[in-house]
């Protein structure tokens, strides 16, 4: 059984009659998706209006309480009453039957979310000079959301970053003795924690949607959580976030330039030290992932050759970490 | 059969005894080829991005292959000159603490590490100095 034949046109029409009324559902295109869940495109034609809509889906057998399509959709509502950039929701829930999946659908809208095509491209140039004014007024209002507004989702509450990521590590028990020399290094030079706030967690290009004049959205909200709001601005500057490009944030502007607007758009005056503490804790972050990644190949979980080759970048990581480190030892 | 020319139909030495030619390295390679000058000048989109991840991925098979031994004999030098059996002692004694006092050797051979698997993974990362 295909998964057409059940949430096809039909099954959307009769979910958006609680929302917009009878509609009419056609063009349904499924895009790429993530490992989590499908993506779809289609318009719908209700009485008296034309909707060009997305809808997401939890993959089949993933039952995990966090990260599902409802719960985004939650976060997703929450964000845009407080002026965050992000595609409206329409509606979300639940399939019926056995096997129940949740699912949301929102508003599509307009841009382009690959890196490589919007740091290189010449109809992006405008769009490139706003990024970094644009994704710091954007954290800024995430930052600020109250948290108890998130009282209804269970986020997970981050209070020691290199804990977390620590157990992680060591429960994938593959030893890089260049990791550990990196949670020295952070242990030894961590700045005080500022603060707890609601924080994306993902962060970074390719999961912002860019249209020609900048900034139009930001996706991917299944990691959203409580902890520094300062990881998010380490974890875009990354160098595997950068794509190719030099400049050290998103490959388009410079630490001290991300700090000035984030201080604008804030009111909160942060250290470059500080932030070189995140963005090399964001590496070895990401070289974690890469390794549990490539570990998922190794067990067997995927086929994927291209989680496969992800499992080869770890050593980038390291060494991105070492000249980083050797860096600030100067 | 007389009247032809046979002095240039000696073969290489094969490499590879008991197997035959062409030996594992060769024949990644012409299937690395194949994949880069062959198939992919006719693809587009979703297929030609794994197309490029597979030629990748075959690039660091051969340079594993070609670099493996020799950097294994140089690893084992590292851990000798650090007082750890292999890597996992290593990670050990370094979250003990034992390399504190001498951070810039550690990292110096911690780069000569991650410097070979980057030779194999990926040699175009390095920063240009």
């Amino acid at each position: 059984m295909s998964n057409s034949a059940v949430f096809g046109s039909n099954w959307l029409e009769s979910q958006l009659t609680k929302s917009l009324g009878p509609s009419e559902v056609s063009n349904l295109v499924r895009l790429s998706g993530g490992a989590n869940r499908e993506t779809w495109s289609f318009n719908a034609k209700a009485q008296e209006s034309h909707h060009s809509l997305i809808m997401q889906i939890d993959r089949d057998g993933m039952d995990r309480l966090n990260g599902t399509c409802e719960r985004e959709s939650r976060i997703l509502r929450i964000a845009k009453q407080n002026g965050v950039p992000v595609p409206t929701v329409i509606l979300s829930g639940h399939s019926d039957g056995p096997g129940s999946r949740s699912f949301s659908i929102t508003e599509r809208m307009e841009g382009e979310t690959i890196a490589r095509k919007i740091l290189r491209d010449t109809e992006w140039q405008k769009a490139r000079e706003n990024l970094l004014q644009d994704m710091a007024k954007a954290l800024a209002a995430i930052h600020k959301i109250d948290k108890n507004q998130f009282e209804e989702i269970e986020l997970n509450d981050i209070r020691d970053p290199l804990t977390s990521l620590r157990s992680i590590y060591l429960a994938l028990e593959d030893p890089h003795p260049t990791f550990d020399y990196a949670f020295r290094w952070l242990e030894a030079n961590q700045p005080e924690i500022s603060e707890s706030t609601f924080v994306h967690g993902d962060f970074r290009l390719g999961n912002l949607l860019i249209d020609t004049s900048g900034l139009n959205a930001v996706l991917d909200w299944e990691i959203a959580q409580f902890g520094d709001p300062m990881q998010d601005l380490g974890w875009m500057c990354v160098r595997a976030w950068r794509f190719g490009h030099h400049q050290p944030v998103a490959g388009i502007g410079s630490y001290e330039g991300l700090l000035e607007s984030y201080a604008l758009e804030s009111g909160k005056d942060i250290s470059e030290a500080t932030l070189i503490w995140w963005v090399i804790f964001g590496t070895l972050r990401w070289g974690i992932i890469c390794l549990q990644m490539g570990g998922d190949f190794r067990k067997g979980r995927t086929n994927s050759l291209e989680i496969a080759a992800i499992g080869r970048r770890v050593a980038e990581n390291e060494y991105d970490l070492l000249q980083a480190i050797g860096e600030s030892m100067k | 059969m007389n009247d032809i020319d046979m002095s240039d139909w000696g073969l290489p030495a094969r490499t590879n005894h008991p197997y035959d030619a062409p030996s594992a390295i060769e024949l990644i390679q012409a299937v690395e080829d194949c994949i880069t000058d062959e198939i992919m000048p006719g693809s587009n989109g979703a297929n030609k991005w794994k197309l490029r991840i597979a030629a990748n991925a075959l690039k660091i098979a051969i340079r594993e292959i070609q670099e493996g031994n020799s950097h294994k004999d140089d690893l084992q030098t590292i851990f000798n000159d650090l007082d750890a059996v292999d890597a996992t002692d290593l990670s050990k004694k370094i979250q003990a603490g034992n390399y504190d006092d001498k951070f810039e050797i550690l990292h110096e051979k911690l780069l000569a590490i991650v410097t070979m698997k980057l030779d194999v993974s990926n040699p175009g990362y390095f920063i240009e100095k």
